[in-house]
């Protein structure tokens, strides 16, 4: 887990924090800080206990164990009302029988600021997320994204000390969905808004996030910046999960000068490799991104390769997606981008290439096999 | 195109012709499966209404329409001061049911499935015994000796038995009891249609608990306060056997005043006239309160 700049008090930190129902443990001995304007996203598959997690935070669930500090406050015993955390709920959550101008003033009202100070926060608001002609709207009458808009307006009129976003793209369609994560981004980085946001959705988490918080079984199993997931996802299951990429069988054939000789489908590949030298023999899970193989005619003279036959070749506009069969039970995925001059070529079904790994320090090998366990850690 | 278009038109035709029987086949099919209903509409209820109507403007001796029986009614003191009575008892018992009612739903909402079931058998299981056998249950609970005053005076609570059988107070804990059903059940079907994280955006706003249930639940339940209200009232303000029984003759109220003059009098024309007044006074109460509920409502032009 990568820890939190040091120079600054983190605005949110869980300490070992579980929530148990009965028998089943949802979060499991969670620890996070998140550091101010921070802005951290907890992504994993639906039941991974994020969004358990969430209401420990928000105050509608009580952790089990563990505490949860907010600017240096212990907040498990204070009531989520008088926390001062922001919510965006993943269907807004608007108030259907109150104006957006309400809506809006909703949180100032019940914090008994003077009238004509709400009327002017409200303005503020409106015009900062670019709804100022909106007042007197009912939410009924606003598009899915323009309610998105007024429920961060109502959330950060009260300038909350930590916002939640509680999937809050998950009821747009796509194009729009893109356009409000950007904004929500920018909005959220002009304020310095110190953020958690919950997603099932990684291409989201890994546009958004300054940090990504991988949740897998009620566990944050990796936590770091969105190119370190994603480059060096620290167990299989993350490796998995993030991204498409090739999880191969392979065996350590021995070591030689920093580099680890694994072989894989009958090719043997010279990773570069720190860690402890591991026994030759070892079954290993060898992971190789698909834009990381590259296809050729020719066979390669400087580089071992793959004799395959391209079984699939789809376009996905940017980018052509290959399958290519090696032998008789190995399916490799390459991905290469259309537009590249060296990579012209687009190829069809059918076709006979040679398969070869473009970088070799972007392989990652893991302890086990694919069928096994996903807590092995990575070499 | 080389090919002649005769065959394609004349298929298309054809279809056409399919589509448009299909339809009014299906248009004749459903026609056909409300005729039973209304028919039985017809008989049991447009014609008595017209019936009653009748009866309300014919007098003997006179020819044509007459106002003679509303005119003898609405002047008289007695009528218009049970009139009034029935029309304040079952305000007063829907405000009740409602009191009660409306935290039992909220409850309701918020607990798990066994004290769900456990809260709609109680309150729906008086429901399924007939209105005399509710009633002598109410005599025996209410009564001189009765289950509250052996507990009232048994405690010390009181010093002698409270006058509760055969008074108005009685019929009204005995009518809000049967009511309490028919309010309860439109309550829970308007709170459970509430985004739940409705009132925890109230709270993560600042609003404490109570502050968010009167801010954001107790508001967006009008629609079920209107339909649970309306039920309510217009069942209490036709009761008959509940306020006889439990009233013991002390009071009258419109059901009473009717039967008496349909079946002790057998004054056809007083009784169909006094109906009709309590249905108007009944639809105007109704309408009364569905406007006052419509202002509660989301907001203009929502369903």
């Amino acid at each position: 887990m990568t820890p939190s700049p040091t120079n600054a008090r983190p605005d949110l930190r869980l300490v070992d924090v579980s929530r148990r129902y009965g028998p089943v443990t949802a979060v499991d001995r969670v620890s996070l800080d998140v550091a101010p304007g921070e802005f951290v996203t907890l992504l994993g598959p639906s039941g991974c206990g994020k969004t358990t997690l969430l209401k420990c935070i928000a105050g509608f669930l009580p952790p089990s164990e563990g505490q949860v500090v907010l600017r240096d406050e212990v907040m498990n015993d204070v009531l989520p009302h008088l926390r001062n955390i922001g919510i965006v709920f993943q269907h807004y959550a608007l108030f259907p029988h109150m104006t957006v101008a309400d809506n809006v003033a909703f949180g100032l009202r019940m914090r008994k600021r003077a009238r004509t100070a709400i009327a002017g926060r409200v303005q503020e608001m409106l015009r900062l997320v670019r709804l100022p002609g909106f007042a007197d709207r009912y939410p009924h009458q606003l598009s899915g994204g323009q309610q998105q808009r007024v429920a961060l307006a109502r959330v950060l009129a009260v300038e909350p000390v930590l916002l939640l976003l509680d999937e809050p793209f998950g009821a747009l369609d796509k194009k729009l969905r893109v356009e409000m994560q950007l904004e929500v981004k920018q909005l959220v980085a002009l304020l310095g808004m110190t953020t958690i946001f919950v997603t099932h959705d990684q291409e989201e988490a890994m546009r958004m996030s300054d940090r990504v918080a991988i949740m897998h079984a009620g566990r944050i199993v990796q936590c770091a910046a969105p190119e370190v997931i994603y480059d060096r996802p620290c167990d299989l299951f993350v490796a998995d999960f993030i991204g498409s990429s090739n999880l191969l069988d392979g065996r350590i054939r021995g070591t030689s000068a920093g580099r680890l000789r694994v072989e894989v489908a009958g090719v043997p590949l010279e990773v570069p490799c720190h860690a402890s030298v591991r026994p030759a023999g070892e079954d290993v899970v060898v992971m190789v991104r698909p834009e990381n193989l590259a296809l050729s005619e020719t066979w390669p003279s400087d580089r071992p390769a793959w004799a395959g036959v391209v079984s699939l070749a789809l376009h996905t506009g940017p980018v052509m997606e290959y399958e290519v069969v090696v032998g008789e039970t190995w399916r490799l995925r390459v991905s290469r981008p259309r537009m590249q001059v060296e990579s012209a070529r687009v190829w069809a079904k059918g076709d006979r290439v040679a398969v070869t790994v473009v970088d070799l320090k972007a392989v990652r090998i893991f302890h086990g096999d694919t069928a096994g366990a996903t807590s092995v850690r990575s070499l | 195109m080389d090919r002649p278009l005769e065959p394609r038109d004349q298929s298309l035709s054809t279809s056409g012709a399919r589509a448009r029987r299909a339809v009014w086949s299906r248009q004749l099919r459903l026609w056909q499966l409300v005729l039973p209903a209304t028919l039985f509409l017809v008989v049991y209820f447009v014609v008595p209404l017209g019936m009653l109507f009748y009866f309300s403007v014919r007098a003997p001796g006179v020819s044509g329409v007459t106002l003679v029986h509303f005119r003898k009614l609405l002047t008289d003191t007695f009528f218009l001061q049970t009139l009034g009575l029935s029309v304040r008892l079952s305000l007063e018992v829907t405000a009740v049911a409602l009191v009660l009612g409306f935290p039992l739903a909220y409850l309701y909402t918020r607990l798990g499935p066994v004290w769900r079931l456990a809260i709609l058998f109680v309150t729906l299981l008086p429901l399924l015994t007939s209105a005399v056998v509710r009633s002598f249950a109410w005599i025996v609970i209410l009564g001189k000796h009765g289950l509250i005053n052996t507990v009232f005076i048994g405690t010390g609570l009181t010093d002698g038995p409270v006058k509760l059988l055969f008074t108005l107070d009685g019929v009204r804990i005995a009518l809000a009891q049967v009511q309490l059903p028919f309010m309860l059940l439109p309550l829970i079907n308007a709170m459970e249609q509430l985004d739940p994280s409705l009132e925890h955006a109230a709270v993560s706003l600042g609003a404490s608990q109570a502050r968010a249930f009167f801010k954001v639940t107790v508001p967006l339940s009008a629609p079920g306060v209107v339909a649970g209200a309306i039920l309510s009232f217009a069942l209490t303000i036709s009761a008959f056997i509940t306020p006889v029984m439990v009233g013991g003759g002390s009071f009258n109220v419109m059901p009473t005043l009717i039967y008496q003059s349909a079946i002790v009098t057998l004054d056809w024309s007083t009784a169909s006239t006094t109906a009709l007044i309590l249905l108007v006074v009944a639809l105007a109460v109704v309408w009364g309160g569905m406007t006052l509920g419509r202002r509660f409502r989301y907001g203009p032009g929502s369903a």
